[in-house]
């Protein structure tokens, strides 16, 4: 009698085990059947957390699936990279990178192969142009007079920025070459600790993207890298109107990447998502008031613009000297 | 001059280290023996002190060389790690001259080697069987090793512990606590 | 005038349920998170911004700014009661506290961490809504020579922590800010003392190292003595709350502790971190019996907690008045803010004032909440105090090490953790103080930096030609070379 009871106990178990298993291999999930973690380079309120967080918060109108948004920070973004590289290439762990990341791992002579190629570039979110910035109390402070001073200085006139080796940096490095100035970096700890030393008039010019200005009415936008003048900010000329050529698309990218040998269901769920996303009007209109143009790039794209970063970086660092 | 920061930002970073530690373990085995032996811990420590101080100093040789207006990045490291061994030194003089108190008498040094022990246990078993099992193991062995007898009740602390730390941490707060190696090896 | 009619509308707004509701749940979760060692402040909020998409603006600014208030006294409670900060400000709590609670009066150092606290926020608040806009102009006046003197006026407090041992402070302190230097220097990108670890990169993990060298070593050296025979019950049974006259007692400890919070909160560069450490010098000096502090000084406590939360107040005075976040939880309360389409900086008094005063009053509503809040938890808390040894030990073991996971999710920082904790035991047992290797570590990314930054600037004399930073210098060669100057006429007497 007992023996029996625990004999069907037995059998009922193993039939159970057994009918469970077979049901999760015949009806293989879709994508996704748990959570998805988006890792963040940047601490919580960063530019590309805030784009995280409120990717997640739209995404929620698009899907069911769950998403966890994880700040993994350190070293420029290595950190998060590297955590992420270490995980199983499911496409249930996305990298959060932004143009920085790229021009870091070059900086910093980090292994390339391993950092960015060992990723697939499958979407890219967002461009967002990048920008010379001043401050309108100083005396200097539109473009002409930039470069005057700068001549004048000789290469002591100061910009200010966020860290040496970002992609900032590069766009200075960039500038100067194609205007023919020289002058000296001077990073700061964070974007707007450099603009507040910008507001306190420690240098004439910060890199970075016209939204920065918003909310802070001393500093303006005195030349834009983009091919035509932006509707938000009608008084910032244009580079080319400047007279300074080739900056007319030099951007910040914001984008999502996976660990390479992710499965293509999964990466074309996710691209699927980026473009409800992107014609979404909560999203669109909350990043276009910034000036900033909405995409959903998808691989091949993606990719060609990572190549361009690291060749540029790779070019604009030997050549001033940050790397050998 | 040259050749020395390369051999500096190569295999003398691994040897530089190695070298130190070595000296450190010398000076200790020869106190431990000689005239001065109830201050042996003192000079070892402050022995231990002067070699990184010697140590930050030689690497910083093996930094990449690249200065933005004179200010180059082995300057601070350079200034602190000579300060460094100034002091160490001159801790070291009273030491060997007997001018400072001897070394503090030791105590349950067994329970804090074993304690010590006993955390990178816990840090290897974190990586292999997670974070929950690591952790309930751990708060229970670690409180048999400190003499608590109630065995029921210390089970139920390290139950607790390992609840606390499920839903604060990995369900309210969403730290993402490692499930170990071994176990999402089987439950995959 | 009219300021002070927007703050009574706004106060009067949030005296209804639900705000009221709100801004209690933000209290009790915000003491939670700062109390959690490993999630800082600035983490906190940043976990709970997603639950505040549902509410609207001000509805969400109320829970949120409840929160930044109460994780920065959170972080007290564990630094009074295990000597584990919860957050990096809070440390200098632990100096005092902690002795406070081994001597059975944590009760009354939890009241005064809990008192101290709410003084410097409403200070804090007072000071943010009256002087914002001269003060932010102060802040602008602040270029790197002033922030490497403000760091030299703060490492000049060594000097007040030595006491006989001098030599032996001033090693740990060099030993802190050598250990600054590991990782990739901010100016140049250069690396240093890495070894090709990713890790080191960006140099040691800082609550993981405080939590090392504070709690662990503290738990290695209670091991060590420990007579596991006899010991059975640690605490008293009975503890002692104190009255209203004992806070009167401290008040002016109390009001110095939020000024100072304040005044160094504007800054960005600076932080409350390094507000706590001169706060702390400040009233050492004053105080009669400076050389009781360490051993458990209610002043010390007061001191810590005051110009901790007050420097709450003085971080957001950059935020709404130049759009430049103040701390790392005002850079996390700006990007919610965004994300409901508020762009902090000055156009916000202009565009939506409402916001603003909403913003002033359930700060200062807050503090009432968390001072009734905070007294009926200290009731909890204080029994963390009864635990026998042989329980409480392992459990900061383990709260040690899941609270250095939490800061990044990283086993590194686990480890890094362990380490220092067993560098603190070995040189806690030889007598070397443990607060001028925190203080090293505190500062010395701010020294160097900024000294470089100066350089770079104006040339090797940058640091002279300012009269901010001048004035700045010469105070702390005065509060360096006094105690010394004391200690030598007290021996010539003697």
């Amino acid at each position: 009698m007992n023996n029996n009871r625990v004999r069907m106990l037995f059998v009922t178990l193993a039939a159970v085990l057994i009918l469970s298993f077979a049901a999760g291999a015949a009806a293989k999930n879709p994508f996704p059947s748990k959570p998805i973690r988006i890792i963040n380079y940047v601490a919580p309120g960063g530019l590309m957390d805030v784009t995280t967080r409120k990717f997640t918060d739209v995404a929620s109108k698009y899907t069911d699936a769950v998403f966890v948004v994880e700040n993994r920070t350190g070293a420029g973004g290595l950190i998060g990279a590297e955590y992420v590289l270490g995980q199983p290439a499911d496409g249930y762990t996305i990298f959060a990178p932004t143009t920085s990341v790229v021009v870091q791992v070059v900086a910093t002579g980090s292994d390339v192969d391993k950092y960015i190629w060992g990723f697939d570039w499958v979407s890219m979110l967002m461009k967002d142009p990048e920008c010379i910035i001043s401050n309108v109390k100083l005396p200097i402070h539109d473009w002409a007079d930039i470069v005057k001073d700068a001549k004048a200085k000789g290469g002591d006139q100061i910009w200010v920025g966020p860290s040496t080796g970002g992609n900032d940096h590069l766009m200075a490095m960039k500038v100067w070459d194609k205007a023919g100035i020289s002058a000296m970096w001077i990073p700061f700890e964070s974007g707007p600790k450099a603009m507040a030393a910008l507001m306190g008039g420690q240098g004439v010019a910060y890199v970075g993207n016209p939204a920065d200005t918003t909310g802070r009415p001393d500093l303006i936008v005195c030349a834009v890298s983009s091919d035509e003048r932006l509707p938000q900010y009608p008084d910032a000329p244009t580079f080319k109107e400047l007279g300074v050529p080739d900056l007319d698309d030099e951007i910040m990218w914001r984008g999502f990447s996976v660990k390479k040998g992710t499965p293509p269901e999964a990466v074309a769920w996710l691209q699927d998502l980026v473009e409800k996303v992107a014609n979404d009007p909560e999203w669109k209109t909350f990043f276009e008031e910034q000036a900033i143009e909405v995409v959903a790039y998808r691989t091949d794209e993606f990719t060609g613009i990572v190549k361009k970063n690291v060749e540029d970086a790779e070019k604009y660092f030997k050549q001033f000297g940050i790397i050998k | 001059m040259e050749s020395f920061s390369s051999w500096v930002a190569g295999p003398g970073q691994t040897i530089l280290p190695l070298a130190a530690a070595y000296i450190v373990a010398v000076v200790w085995i020869f106190v431990l023996r000689g005239p001065v032996k109830q201050f042996a811990g003192r000079i070892t420590l402050d022995t231990g002190l002067a070699a990184t101080g010697f140590l930050a100093f030689a690497l910083t040789y093996g930094f990449p060389r690249m200065s933005f207006k004179g200010v180059d990045a082995a300057l601070v490291p350079r200034v602190w790690a000579s300060l460094l061994v100034a002091l160490a030194v001159a801790r070291l003089i009273c030491g060997l001259a007997r001018k400072d108190s001897p070394d503090p008498a030791t105590g349950r040094l067994d329970k804090v080697s074993l304690l010590m022990a006993l955390l990178a246990l816990k840090f290897v078993g974190i990586t292999w069987v997670g974070y929950f099992i690591s952790a309930g193991l751990f708060v229970f062995i670690c409180g048999l090793l400190l003499g608590y007898k109630n065995l029921l009740s210390l089970a139920l602390v390290a139950g607790g512990w390992v609840a606390f730390s499920y839903f604060i941490f990995y369900r309210l707060l969403a730290v993402p606590l490692p499930t170990g190696l071994l176990l999402t090896a089987i439950f995959r | 005038m009219q300021d002070l009619i927007g703050l009574l509308k706004a106060a009067g707004s949030l005296m209804s349920l639900q705000p009221l509701f709100v801004l209690s749940m933000g209290t009790v979760l915000g003491i939670l998170a700062g109390a959690m060692p490993g999630v800082s402040p600035s983490m906190g909020v940043a976990l709970m911004v997603p639950f505040t998409y549902a509410m609207n603006p001000s509805m969400a600014l109320v829970f949120l700014s409840a929160m930044y208030l109460a994780a920065n006294y959170g972080g007290s409670i564990t630094a009074v009661t295990i000597n584990t900060p919860g957050t990096p400000s809070a440390v200098v709590t632990a100096f005092d506290g902690y002795p406070m609670a081994k001597k059975g009066r944590a009760g009354e150092a939890l009241g005064v961490s809990l008192v101290a606290s709410v003084v410097g926020g409403v200070v804090g608040i007072i000071v943010l809504i009256l002087f914002s806009g001269p003060l932010a102009r102060l802040a602008l006046k602040f270029w790197p020579a002033e922030y490497f003197s403000l760091a030299v006026l703060g490492l000049s407090t060594i000097a007040s922590m030595g006491g006989q041992n001098a030599m032996k402070c001033a090693i740990s302190a060099v030993l802190g800010l050598l250990i600054c230097t590991i990782g990739m220097d901010s100016i140049l990108g250069v690396s240093r003392f890495t070894f090709g670890n990713v890790n080191l990169f960006d140099g040691f993990e800082f609550i993981p190292m405080l939590i090392g060298l504070l709690a662990l070593s503290e738990v290695f050296t209670e091991v060590e003595k420990f007579n596991f025979a006899a010991e059975s019950v640690a605490g008293s049974a009975k503890a002692k709350w104190p009255s209203l006259g004992y806070y009167w007692k401290l008040r002016m400890s109390m009001l110095r502790a939020s000024l100072i919070g304040t005044i160094v909160g504007i800054f960005p560069g600076a932080g409350a971190t390094i507000a706590t450490f001169i706060s702390y010098d400040v009233e050492k000096r004053v105080s009669r019996t400076p050389e009781e502090f360490g051993e458990g000084m209610p002043e010390g406590v007061a001191a810590a907690e005051g110009a901790n939360s007050a420097s709450v107040g003085g971080a957001l005075v950059p935020m709404l008045t130049l759009g430049i976040p103040g701390s790392a939880t005002a850079a996390v309360l700006m990007g919610a803010l965004m994300i409901h389409n508020l762009q902090p900086g000055p156009e916000l008094f202009v565009k939506s004032p409402e916001i603003v005063y909403t913003l002033f009053a359930s700060l200062l509503i807050a503090n009432i909440v968390l001072l009734i809040l905070g007294l009926a938890g200290s009731r909890l808390w204080i029994n963390v105090t009864r635990v026998r040894k042989e329980i409480l030990f392992p459990l900061i073991f383990a709260f040690a090490m899941i609270g250095s996971y939490a800061v990044n999710s990283s086993m590194w920082d686990v480890m890094v953790c362990l380490g220092f904790g067993i560098l603190g035991y070995i040189l806690k047992r030889y007598g070397y103080p443990l607060p001028p290797l925190v203080l090293g570590v505190v500062l010395g990314e701010m020294a160097e930096v900024n000294l470089r930054r100066a350089v770079m600037m104006a040339g090797p004399t940058a640091i002279f030609q300012r009269p901010g930073s001048v004035a700045l210098l010469v105070i702390a060669a005065l509060s360096f070379a006094i105690p010394m100057l004391q200690a030598r006429k007290a021996k010539q007497r003697a």
